[in-house]
């Protein structure tokens, strides 16, 4: 398997995991190993994006008290 | 003593206030809002990159959930059940706007869209380069398919089954624009890093 094989599949790899020879592909590559483990953190810091924001109080006003279906 | 600093004072259970909200209980509906707005409106504000626009959707998902709150059955967490009926509040109004969800053929994306294949050299220090703010800028950033798909998949934690039905694509789809968005993101987050090295003011 070269770089460009496994880059393709790359998608496959966080779903399904990872195929003996994908990995020893990532044993012996450090670009596609370095590829790897910078979009794993990227997947995984996203989590820190879940911190909440606060509405206006103007979205506030509106949302809190709706006015019933005519 | 107001029936609202009553509820209050006997710390209404979210359950009693939903029972109470379906039968048109404002205060207890009031409560509901204060438990999840910011839930809710981090969830529009992230799928939009837009606090105008964010607004006014947690504003549609609240009106929604006044509208279809008796339908709730308990099945799944009431919090669940909310944050489901809002991102498909937010996802109907992006069809209304014609933005595309998700690009239908992946090689019509333009070239600066498209993240570079990787085949250069790698960079072993991304690692500092990410923290919220950056990456908050640079999900900002993305393409709307591509913020799409991460938010809800790696943000908000929707399996690619799930966001296959709520988006209207196919799995595959799913995991290629997630692919694509993250690896965009690698992109964006090594190229601020080489400009904040070149101008460290």
């Amino acid at each position: 398997m070269n770089c460009t094989e496994f880059q393709e599949i790359l998608p496959e790899v966080f779903e399904a995991g990872r195929t003996a020879e994908q990995a020893a592909h990532l044993k012996s590559c450090p670009r596609c190993s370095g590829l790897l483990a910078d979009l794993d953190l990227i997947a995984r810091e996203a989590r820190q994006l879940q911190e909440l924001a606060e509405p206006s109080p103007r979205c506030e006003r509106c949302c809190s008290r709706p006015s019933p279906i005519p | 003593m107001t029936d609202a600093k009553k509820l209050q004072g006997d710390k209404l259970s979210e359950a009693d206030a939903i029972e109470r909200a379906k039968q048109g209980d404002a205060e207890a509906f009031q409560l509901l809002y204060n438990l999840h707005k910011r839930r809710v409106y981090s969830l529009c504000l992230r799928m939009t990159a837009n606090t105008a626009e964010a607004e006014d959707l947690t504003q549609e998902a609240f009106l929604q959930l006044f509208r279809k709150i008796a339908t709730f059955r308990g099945e799944s967490a009431f919090s669940t059940w909310l944050h489901r009926m809002a991102v498909n509040v937010v996802l109907m109004q992006l069809r209304k706007k014609s933005l595309p969800v998700v690009p239908l053929d992946e090689t019509l994306e333009s070239e600066e869209e498209a993240p570079k294949k990787e085949l250069g050299a790698q960079d072993p220090v991304l690692a500092s380069s990410i923290d919220r703010l950056r990456l908050q800028r640079a999900v900002d950033a993305l393409p709307p398919g591509y913020r799409r798909i991460f938010v809800l998949h790696d943000v908000e934690g929707y399996e690619h089954n799930e966001i296959a039905a709520m988006v209207g694509c196919s799995i595959g789809n799913s995991k290629s624009q997630l692919h694509k968005a993250r690896m965009k993101l690698r992109e964006s987050l090594k190229t601020s890093r080489a400009e904040k090295a070149t101008k460290p003011w």
